[in-house]
């Protein structure tokens, strides 16, 4: 067999390369069908081919953690006590706060119109500068709320959201990105005011865990399902997507899904103990340096 | 194989005992060339054992070695101080104290200190208690001010105790002048002040407070200021440029030199590093520093205190020359607050210490302090972490030793076999390597 490119004549050259072409795409072919032929006869054999192909990707290659929480009784005591335990062990009904930072902009204003929307029992309360963030906590707190959000912006824009869970912390703040608001979104339908049911994706760290709680306690424990809407708060590679959708039952076994909106992304920068304090301590905080692989993840 | 034990604390109230071995060190043999080389050995899992039912009322808040290192001191949230016996943690005392709470603030415990009769502890509203272990009825209750952050009692010197807190400038208390002088303030209440300093002057022995009697306490009047068993009090740096009081905020301090107390270190909420020159007189500190941006959350001396190490709200970990009160480095690996540090020397022979920590990240890392920092263990505890001591270090044993060929050989040596001669020099001679020097070695690597 000649090697093809030390062929000097190039017409031989291509003519050659061509033939060897259309060879090893006949081949191909000849393998795909035959494997048909075989997996139509044999359906068993497809699944089993489909079951074993599977590509690597960054997730499921991802570096060991040793803090992935599976059956662990130590962790699930600590959880049973944690912050959260007053809406999880005694039933405590959310009630949040929504604000911005001070003197917001107008886009600040619709995504904060947006997130009233998607929580139930949600209020909206207007930032105004004479009050930190230390006042509003104690307000809140005397008032009832079980968690404050405060959505940042920059340039006029919304950049950054702020969890502050009540009364005893954690805070969380998140790199806020990707935001389409409803109307933005083709053919997304229109809300209604029940409570939705919600689906967390992939939180499978201790940190994760954490986190994936904090977003349990922002929404009522009973959803009305005949309201057909859920929020899908989705893990994939340390962000964190949120969607909205109505499930459209088309018979009794198809299930199409409506988008409502909004969409947004988050990031988790920093976990603080306690509410909300500049010189507080951090449970957990993003640095640059911690982002030795593309395969290490923290959620 | 030799192994480190380490004592942790968390919010839970468990105490964990973390033994980290070291995997054992194999000498590279000489390797034939057709022979494959030896595949290095895994490095041991470390092993935590954990004592205590999982109760947040029971956090450990503190903890710390008696001074004898027989039994280990635990604080807890509740009130609660227990000695614990760390071979199997059964409690063999426990005392209770009433923290209460202050406002909305949870009143917590600053300071633990145990020696072989008893434990002082410190609450933050200032309350510092001594009591007898024999005698449990027997306890001495002093006030030191309120808002106190961290209390801390000399290591060798166990009468010696330093205090520091929010509005509270550092200050060096004497206890056997503090406990005997109720007595004498009994006896006649209103001149009690000035006859309790002339008895605590007294009653003070020579060790330490020598140096702030003498002559630079005349000079800077601090008799006056000086209260009831106080040897030493602080004075707030100058005022800025604007020529405003700086605020004083005291989060941690550590004494400096195990010998005396002339030298103490104190870290501040308002992120500086200040260095109080007791003997030299002067009140105000000898080194003051600002580092990095946010408050300092724990210090830990670094080796023949010339060196701290401190870290911060924002999960830095910095090394601090204390006599510049320069940074001197970092100590990378950390994505939660470090709580508590800790150094110990790992080997007695050994010159590079190791710096333990524990983290708000629920992980217990094991530095060295040489010049790279590196990080050594790294222990996830499921727990957030709160406090560690270092344990015994259990040396590598003599039987696994002997499995060494050099090791044995050399033993032979030692009893000075002497129809072995020749066959050790052989040994001798076939564990040395070929020396080249450089230059052979480029020039061969040219012709190549």
């Amino acid at each position: 067999m000649v090697e093809i490119n030390t062929i000097k004549n190039k017409l031989k050259r291509e003519e050659l390369y061509q033939k060897q072409k259309n060879a090893k795409a006949k081949a191909k072919r000849d393998r795909r069908t035959t494997l048909q032929k075989e997996e139509s006869s044999n359906p068993e054999k497809k699944e089993k081919r489909l079951a074993e192909n599977v590509p690597n990707t960054l997730e499921n290659t991802r570096e060991f953690d040793e803090t992935i929480v599976e059956e662990d009784a130590e962790v699930a005591a600590d959880e049973a006590t944690d912050e959260f335990s007053q809406y999880f062990q005694n039933g405590l009904t959310p009630k949040i706060l929504i604000t911005t930072s001070k003197g917001p902009s107008a886009s600040v204003y619709e995504f904060a119109t947006e997130l009233v929307d998607i929580f139930p029992n949600t209020h909206f309360v207007k930032r105004k500068a004479q009050f930190e963030m230390k006042h509003i906590i104690e307000f809140s707190k005397n008032r009832d709320f079980t968690d404050i959000m405060v959505i940042n912006e920059d340039r006029k824009e919304p950049n950054g959201l702020t969890l502050i869970h009540l009364p005893d912390g954690p805070t969380a703040h998140f790199k806020l990105s990707s935001i389409q608001l409803s109307k933005d979104i083709e053919g997304h339908g229109r809300t209604s005011s029940h409570k939705p049911e919600l689906i967390l994706n992939n939180f499978n760290t201790r940190l994760g865990h954490t986190i994936g709680r904090m977003f349990t306690t922002l929404f009522p424990h009973v959803p009305e399902f005949q309201g057909r809407q859920v929020a899908t708060l989705h893990n994939q590679r340390d962000f964190i997507f949120f969607r909205r959708h109505r499930y459209v039952f088309k018979n009794a076994k198809r299930v199409n899904l409506q988008e409502l909106g909004p969409r947004f992304t988050l990031k988790l920068k920093w976990l603080q103990k306690g509410t909300f304090d500049r010189k507080g301590e951090h449970e957990w905080m993003f640095k640059p340096e911690m982002e030795t692989s593309r395969r290490r993840f923290f959620l | 194989m030799s192994s480190q034990r380490f004592y942790t604390g968390d919010e839970q109230g468990l105490v964990k005992v973390v033994t980290i071995t070291e995997p054992v060190v194999v000498k590279p043999k000489r390797v034939r060339r057709n022979q494959p080389t030896p595949e290095a050995l895994p490095n041991p899992v470390p092993t935590v054992e954990t004592w205590g039912i999982p109760d947040r009322e029971k956090a450990i808040q503190l903890l710390c070695w008696d001074s004898e290192k027989k039994h280990l001191a635990v604080a807890r949230k509740n009130g609660l101080v227990q000695l614990l016996d760390p071979k199997d943690g059964t409690v063999t005392t426990e005392f209770k104290h009433t923290l209460g709470k202050e406002g909305k603030i949870d009143t917590v415990f600053v300071g633990l200190f145990a020696s072989s009769e008893s434990v002082i502890t410190c609450t933050s509203t200032g309350r510092l208690v001594v009591q007898s272990i024999a005698d449990h009825s027997k306890t001495t209750v002093l006030e030191v001010g309120k808002d106190i952050c961290r209390m801390r009692v000399h290591p060798r010197e166990h009468h010696i105790v330093a205090t520091g807190g929010k509005e509270q400038e550092l200050t060096l208390w004497d206890l056997k002048a503090l406990i005997k002088d109720p007595a004498a303030e009994e006896e006649t209440p209103e001149p009690a002040t000035k006859k309790g300093k002339k008895n605590s002057k007294k009653a003070a022995p020579a060790p330490t407070p020598a140096p702030a009697k003498g002559e630079p306490e005349v000079r800077y009047k601090s008799k006056d200021i000086l209260a009831n068993g106080q040897i030493f009090k602080a004075k707030n740096v100058k005022n800025d440029y604007l020529d405003l009081r700086v605020p004083v905020w005291n989060t941690d301090l550590q004494f400096l030199n195990q010998y005396d107390t002339s030298r103490i270190a104190v870290g501040t909420r308002h992120h500086q590093i200040r260095v109080y020159d007791v003997k030299s007189g002067a009140r105000r500190p000898a080194v003051d520093a600002e580092v990095g941006e946010m408050p300092v959350v724990a210090m830990a001396n670094g080796k023949d205190g010339s060196e701290i190490i401190f870290s911060d709200t924002v999960t830095n970990v910095y090394s601090v020359d204390t006599l510049t009160g320069a940074i001197i480095g970092q100590y990378k690996g950390f994505t939660g607050v470090a709580t508590a540090l800790a150094t110990f020397n790992p080997f007695e022979n050994d010159s590079a210490a190791h710096l333990v920590t524990v983290a708000m990240d629920r992980c217990l890392r094991v530095h060295e302090m040489t010049k790279t920092r590196k990080l050594l263990h790294k222990v996830y505890l499921k727990q957030r972490m709160t406090a560690v001591v270092v344990g015994e270090y259990t040396p590598a044993e003599i039987a696994e030793d002997e499995e060494d060929g050099v090791v044995s050989s050399k033993k032979k040596r030692a009893e000075g076999g002497e129809g072995d001669d020749d066959e050790n020099d052989d040994d001798l001679w076939e564990s040395m390597g070929k020396l080249e020097d450089k230059k052979s070695k480029k020039r061969k690597l040219a012709k190549e």
